[in-house]
């Protein structure tokens, strides 16, 4: 019971930030366009199908916005398809008035690196960063390795042999498997599922030898339950929640990789409105942020 | 706290009561829209579902979902346009009872199915929860592959007259599933650089083309030949001596749904079609099949219901949403900052036997709200061609277009209903290709990264307990078939000799 409040709250205060952020943005205008801002309902576009944790987090920052601002209207629109791709090129070409805001995440910028999309990432103003998690390497608590450098050690003596679940082929724990290989000087096989829960799925059975995944959060129950192990952290410092886990940068690798979440806008939106966002977000991140040390 | 120390009393709180009973109405009503299947409808109530305290709300979910399983076979009974892709099995007998007259009498019998397949699923999830999720972990990409294969005979069962035109449908059916990113190597593949594709066609773009829209075709064509809507019998009630013939059909379809629920991934759709499979199997009538067998409906009705307590399971118990609308659920959950995983039963026991019992409730409830609604649907059929063609044309673009606000889908539909309407006219099986298509991708993801975790090793298939299993399942379904064919065409050549001499002794 209680861990699961720990981590409710530690949600909880991630998402209040940004989401005070945003209503910062409305509450402090006071010139130009942005002065009237916001004078309709703002429809925030999720690329994601219902009920996944983007649009759980979507959903959240809406409530908690439209709960602490009163003059602030969200409608959550889910525009799944295509790895977000659809979402994302509604997202691009909608009006840049601050009415339309998108969550997005990194795939805004793999999305057009492998496929033939009406935008890139430069067709978006960046508002606000949620939330950023380094990636984390998991592997079976039954594998013939419990630290990095046995799992170094077996991946050299069976070349191709070692499994590792990712969530998706064009993803961001994808480049991170295939990076650490590269780095480490091992081969490895990167096996891409449907998501990120199937693959820590399959490693928890022992199909796969281990996986990538894209932050703390989406591996902690698979942890706390003792059928995964993390053994390292793809950053140069170490997680809070892992302390005993060492990072990327102490093996000497330089592979660093994070998972994030964050609102833009799209092009062109009054740039005014933008840097009052972030003025005010920044402002009010790091009140939040003084009063609050161990939310940050 | 354990199954028997939990309070039932705290599932009678009114706020769970109504509840239960506004998702099982909602859902029904919503779902009973051809192509508005349960993600829609659960979509839907997802925001109301986050003003409720976590109970209630996951029950209100539990109850749209269960009961829009059922609320899909109305229109797949009483239109032939199945009202999500977990009814198109419902059609191959529902619709043809529906137009010998008795559409209420076919509803009846996918109700009483439906509820007893939910309340099967249930008990699956409150008994055996644990030990079928340690069960479920040890299966992996060579048993879903295998599991698919499986699935795929089905095309043998659901083709009566033309088994090699079904088989083309099924091979036209796993192609079109090509269409979309190579799940393994990312690469788009026959899209045609169309962004809409890269994911594929949708489920519900294809189903709604194939059925609704190629429906409406055939009825503008065949326009004031329908039979007389006097001879209708509205009446959904089943008597208890003709629903017993369906007891098989139905055991077999829930403790089949049950299982194929736990697969992640797999979901209701398949379920319905192994629930088919299986009471063609096992009935002592298989000739009825396919023009309007109870069994048939109870087969593929209770079984779909029934993987939607399989599919919660390993939602609670790992942590993994057992299908796409199990994983709005999840975002009920996720919202009040519960993470389901293993460690739910001991951190929020109430909540957790309170959704484990309260599932029971939904499928009780749905029993009566389908009581109360099924004589109004059953009365459709009443209605003259005239209003009911631009009716469901209606209905069917909003609902292709309801399921992701895209209107390139609903050029989908359209070009797939014109395809579908000759493929029909031609003789091609319509529910063999839907059932290839839905299979696709569980079968050829899964058989490449078994061969990726194995090295390209095929052994991995016959080297697994549960794979090896399948395997001979596979080989002897095939051989029986085979065998079975053999000694039909042998015993018609026979028959044929025979009444070949006869007639030259006649002549003689």
């Amino acid at each position: 019971m209680k861990k699961t409040h720990s981590r409710t709250t530690l949600i909880t205060g991630l998402l209040a930030l940004p989401a005070l952020a945003l209503t910062a943005c409305g509450g402090q205008a006071d010139g130009g366009d942005a002065e009237s801002f916001p004078d309709e309902t703002i429809t925030f576009i999720t690329a994601f199908a219902a009920g996944g944790a983007n649009d759980s987090l979507a959903r959240m920052l809406a409530e908690h916005t439209e709960t602490v601002a009163e003059d602030y209207d969200f409608v959550i629109e889910n525009i799944d398809g295509s790895s977000g791709s659809v979402g994302q090129a509604e997202g691009a070409q909608a009006d840049p008035d601050g009415h339309t805001l998108l969550l997005v995440t990194p795939s805004i910028i793999t999305n057009p690196m492998f496929n033939n999309v009406p935008y890139t990432h430069e067709s978006f103003e960046p508002v606000i960063l949620i939330n950023s998690e380094p990636h984390v390497l998991l592997v079976n608590a039954d594998a013939p390795f419990d630290d990095f450098a046995s799992f170094v050690e077996h991946a050299e003596e069976n070349p191709g042999r070692v499994s590792i679940g990712v969530s998706g082929a064009e993803t961001t724990t994808a480049f991170t498997s295939r990076d650490l290989a590269t780095a480490a000087g091992i081969e490895t096989t990167t096996v891409p599922h449907d998501g990120m829960a199937d693959a820590l799925l399959q490693a928890q059975g022992g199909h796969i030898d281990g996986a990538v995944a894209g932050g703390l959060t989406e591996a902690q129950s698979a942890i706390d339950e003792g059928s995964l192990k993390p053994i390292l952290v793809f950053d140069d410092e170490r997680l809070e929640g892992l302390p005993d886990v060492p990072t990327a940068s102490e093996e000497g690798l330089d592979t660093m990789h994070s998972s994030w979440r964050g609102v833009a806008a799209p092009e062109g939106t009054d740039p005014e409105i933008i840097e009052l966002c972030t003025m005010s977000s920044r402002r009010r991140w790091r009140r939040r942020a003084t009063r609050r040390p161990h939310r940050t | 706290m354990g199954l028997t120390e939990f309070d039932v009393s705290v599932l009678f709180d009114p706020l769970n009561i109504v509840a239960i009973l506004v998702g099982s109405l909602a859902g029904m009503f919503f779902g009973a829209i051809p192509g508005v299947g349960a993600m829609v409808v659960l979509v839907l109530f997802l925001p109301i579902s986050f003003l409720l305290p976590p109970l209630p709300a996951v029950l209100l979910l539990l109850a749209v979902y269960q009961s829009s399983e059922y609320g899909g076979s109305i229109s797949s009974i009483i239109l032939g346009i199945p009202g999500s892709p977990s009814n198109v099995a419902t059609i191959l007998d529902g619709h043809p009872m529906a137009q010998s007259g008795m559409p209420g009498k076919a509803l009846g019998y996918s109700l009483w199915a439906s509820t007893i397949g939910g309340l099967v699923g249930g008990l699956a999830l409150l008994f055996l929860a644990v030990p079928i999720a340690a069960f479920a972990m040890t299966l992996s990409y060579p048993e879903y592959f295998l599991l698919g294969m499986l699935g795929i005979l089905a095309v043998a069962v659901i083709s009566s007259h033309d088994l090699i035109r079904s088989i083309i449908s099924a091979i036209l059916g796993l192609m079109v599933g090509t269409v979309g990113m190579d799940l393994i190597t990312g690469d788009p593949r026959f899209t045609g650089g169309q962004m809409e594709l890269y994911s594929g066609f949708t489920l519900v773009a294809i189903i709604l083309g194939m059925f609704a829209f190629s429906e409406v075709i055939t009825m503008i064509r065949d326009k004031g030949s329908q039979p007389a809507p006097d001879t209708l019998t509205v009446k959904t009630k089943v008597p208890f001596a003709e629903l017993r013939t369906t007891a098989k059909a139905t055991t077999g379809g829930s403790v089949i749904g049950s299982l194929i629920g736990i697969f992640p991934g797999t979901g209701s759709g398949t379920a319905s079609w192994f629930g088919y499979s299986l009471a063609k199997k096992l009935s002592r009538n298989p000739d009825r099949f396919g023009k309007g067998s109870p069994e048939g409906i109870a087969g593929a009705e209770s079984a779909n219901n029934s993987s939607v307590g399989g599919s919660l399971l390993p939602l609670l118990t790992l942590g993994v949403p057992g299908s796409p609308a199990i994983a709005i659920v999840m975002g009920a959950f996720l919202m009040h900052g519960i993470v389901p995983g293993p460690n739910i039963f001991a951190e929020e026991p109430t909540l957790t036997y309170g959704i484990l019992f309260g599932f029971l409730l939904t499928s009780v409830a749905m029993f009566f709200s389908g009581k109360l609604v099924t004589p109004i649907f059953s009365r459709v059929l009443k209605f003259p061609s005239e209003m009911l063609i631009p009716a469901v044309l209606l209905i069917s673009i909003v609902g292709v277009y309801a399921a992701n606000t895209s209107s390139f889908e609903l050029w989908v539909a359209l070009t797939v209903g014109v395809i579908a309407y000759f493929m029909r006219n031609l003789g091609f099986s319509l529910p063999a290709f839907v059932l290839a298509f839905v299979l696709s991708g569980i079968i050829e993801e899964n058989f490449r990264r078994a061969l990726l975790v194995s090295g390209g090793d095929l052994t991995i298939f016959v080297t697994r307990p549960f794979s090896l299993v399948l395997v001979l399942i596979i080989v002897g379904l095939v051989s029986l078939g085979i065998w079975g064919k053999a000694r039909g065409t042998r015993r018609e050549k026979i028959l044929a000799e025979v009444q070949g001499t006869d007639e030259q002794k006649s002549k003689a």
